[in-house]
């Protein structure tokens, strides 16, 4: 079962680049656009009509890929220290209510997300562009926060079944 | 009703994410009245969907990249030369650069990371312990959370619709009450203890040290005077700030090549995500709570019990230090405000008064056990256990509370200067 382990935490890896190499353009583009709008405004004095709802909907893009790397890294705000108190086999049914709630969530943003992206969508009031490229962010951002959390859910799967194999006391997975 | 609080605060207290729970609660009644579930992802994008919340990032990032390039460095190399020949002047100075310096990124993590890691070993060098250094690294931490430009007052302003200048504004008089307070603590117990005394720097030195931080000094001063001619909206003083915080860094500290960038930017966007998350799921939350009536059973019950103000504000300071014990305060922050806002308006609570307030409050949580997410980082930056560093740092503590209270019970000093500024 090791190289099943090792292909996961290959596709763990390359998603991970892949949100990473996504938010560094991004992020440094919404402060460009942010920045761009403050000289135009109070430099050059011709605002450009533009630049407040393209950069809002570039952070939108920034927050929903960055809420998924945040799921990677166990980074989202949880009130933990009951569950770290509970003994093994709670702590266990814990991590699995958890993983279940929140896919069950992840799996209604995507779906209805499907739909809202789909849906009649408006096209930016300031450029003609389609309001559908920022909406998206929606359910591309389920999709990843899907993936990971099924990544994820495999991975202790596994650990578990090799920590039992191996009859060694069990090795906590991290 | 019931059955649904008992949902909430079981799926919080088993640990699932915070921003998580708030949407879920909500989905059941959205099935039930027959509302098509399409509000969801509406709700996930439109609640994001605001300029006044991209300041969210670009200050997080703003204080991401200080908290990287070595700001806190020159800060502190400042402060040093201006209160450290005073006694127990090097704890002080780690007061004063706290002052100048934190709560911008909102994560305190970070903060309490990047004083802590410069000012433990010189705490040491003078004759501290390592836990008494934290100790005073997390009062000081929990006091800068009232120096603007703070996240947390960012995203109370646009929460409850409170002018985020003025919050910043007023964040300045509490702030300097609890360093004080602090400072006068710490020339005490330096006496006592018989912590050694510097010599006065010289002009020179002093000199040296403002040139040196003189650019990161400017950063509050631009954010400010930005507010206070009006020109600049919250959002476009945080993009001046970054591109601000690039432009020293390449034209003077050289401190940030492209990788240390480029896991800035990552960083800062994952907290982008966990904290955007929360406002938007928090406005499924809010619809559910008005679903539930709660604000107003909230306010029946308020007249019900015929609490006073003083009882009022009481028990809105005491839910705060709980809610901020056990989850960090910039959630705590999202998930109670929408409730309180009704309550503030019936009781005749000022919004800006009780927001620096409850800010504060949730300041000190992050200090306060069992949780305490600040504690644990400056007890492992110090290398001090977590028990040493909570009894070292309780005396700072019980003094940022004080001020708390103070302020809680006269507005005055919090609203000063925003009204001596024409900020009201």
């Amino acid at each position: 079962m090791q190289p099943i382990r090792s292909h996961i935490l290959g596709l763990e890896n390359w998603l991970w680049r892949l949100e990473a190499a996504a938010v560094v353009v991004l992020f440094p583009s919404v402060v460009a656009i942010s920045f761009l709008q403050v000289l135009c405004r109070y430099v050059f004095n011709s605002p450009l009509p533009w630049t407040e709802e393209l950069a809002v909907g570039l952070f939108i893009w920034v927050a929903f890929i960055g809420s998924t790397m945040a799921i990677a890294a166990r980074g989202h705000f949880a009130i933990e220290f009951v569950k770290n108190r509970l003994p093994v086999a709670g702590r266990l049914v814990a991590e699995v209510v958890i993983w279940s709630l929140s896919v069950l969530f992840l799996l209604i943003v995507l779906i209805w997300g499907i739909f809202f992206v789909l849906g009649p969508v408006p096209s930016m009031t300031t450029l003609p562009v389609s309001m559908r490229w920022f909406y998206s962010a929606v359910p591309v951002g389920a999709i990843l926060m899907l993936l990971h959390l099924s990544l994820r859910g495999a991975k202790d799967v596994l650990e578990y079944f090799i920590a039992s194999e191996e009859t060694k006391p069990p090795v906590t997975s991290s | 009703m019931t059955f649904a609080f008992t949902a909430f605060a079981m799926l919080l207290f088993l640990g699932v994410p915070v921003s998580f729970v708030l949407a879920i609660v909500a989905i059941p009644p959205l099935i039930d009245l027959g509302i098509p579930l399409a509000v969801v992802p509406q709700r996930l994008y439109s609640g994001m969907d605001s300029f006044t919340y991209l300041a969210i990032p670009l200050f997080i990032l703003a204080g991401e990249l200080m908290d990287t390039v070595g700001i806190t460095l020159h800060l502190f190399r400042l402060a040093r030369t201006l209160v450290g020949h005073l006694r127990g002047g090097m704890a002080m100075v780690v007061v004063v650069t706290e002052y100048f310096f934190s709560g911008i990124s909102g994560s305190v993590v970070a903060d309490t990371a990047a004083v802590g890691s410069v000012a433990v070993p010189a705490l040491e060098r003078n004759g501290y312990t390592r836990a008494k250094a934290a100790g005073i690294v997390c009062g000081a931490c929990a006091m800068g959370i009232l120096v603007p430009p703070s996240i947390s007052m960012i995203i109370y302003g646009a929460l409850a619709n409170v002018s985020i200048g003025a919050l910043f504004v007023a964040g300045f008089i509490p702030a300097a009450l609890s360093a004080v307070g602090i400072m006068v603590l710490l020339y005490v117990e330096a006496r006592r203890s018989g912590i050694p005394v510097h010599q006065h720097a010289d002009f020179k030195e002093i000199a040296d040290a403002l040139k040196d931080a003189f650019w990161a000094l400017m950063m509050p001063v631009i954010i400010v005077a930005g507010f206070r001619a009006g020109a600049f909206t919250a959002t476009e003083a945080a993009a001046v700030v970054v591109v601000y915080a690039l432009f020293i860094d390449a034209v003077i500290y050289h401190e940030l090549a492209l990788d240390t960038f480029i896991a800035v930017v990552i960083r800062s966007a994952q907290m982008t995500g966990v904290v955007m998350l929360l406002i938007a799921t928090s406005t499924i939350f809010s619809w559910y709570l008005t679903i539930e009536t709660v604000p107003q059973r909230l306010t029946s019950l308020i007249a019900d019990y015929n609490l006073s103000q003083p009882a009022l504000i009481f028990l809105i300071i005491v839910l705060f230090l709980f809610l901020g014990s056990i989850i960090d305060g910039l959630a705590a922050l999202i998930m109670a405000v929408p409730i309180l806002l009704p309550v503030f308006a019936i009781s005749g609570l000022d919004p800006l008064h009780m927001g620096i307030v409850i800010i504060a409050v949730s300041g000190l949580g992050v200090y306060h056990p069992p949780v305490g997410a600040g504690l644990f980082v400056a007890a492992s930056v110090a290398k001090a256990s977590i028990e040493e560093t909570t009894i070292a740092a309780l005396p700072y503590l019980i003094i940022v509370t004080l001020v708390v209270f103070v302020i809680a019970y006269v507005p005055g000093i919090v609203t000063f200067l925003p009204r001596v500024l024409g900020m009201l």
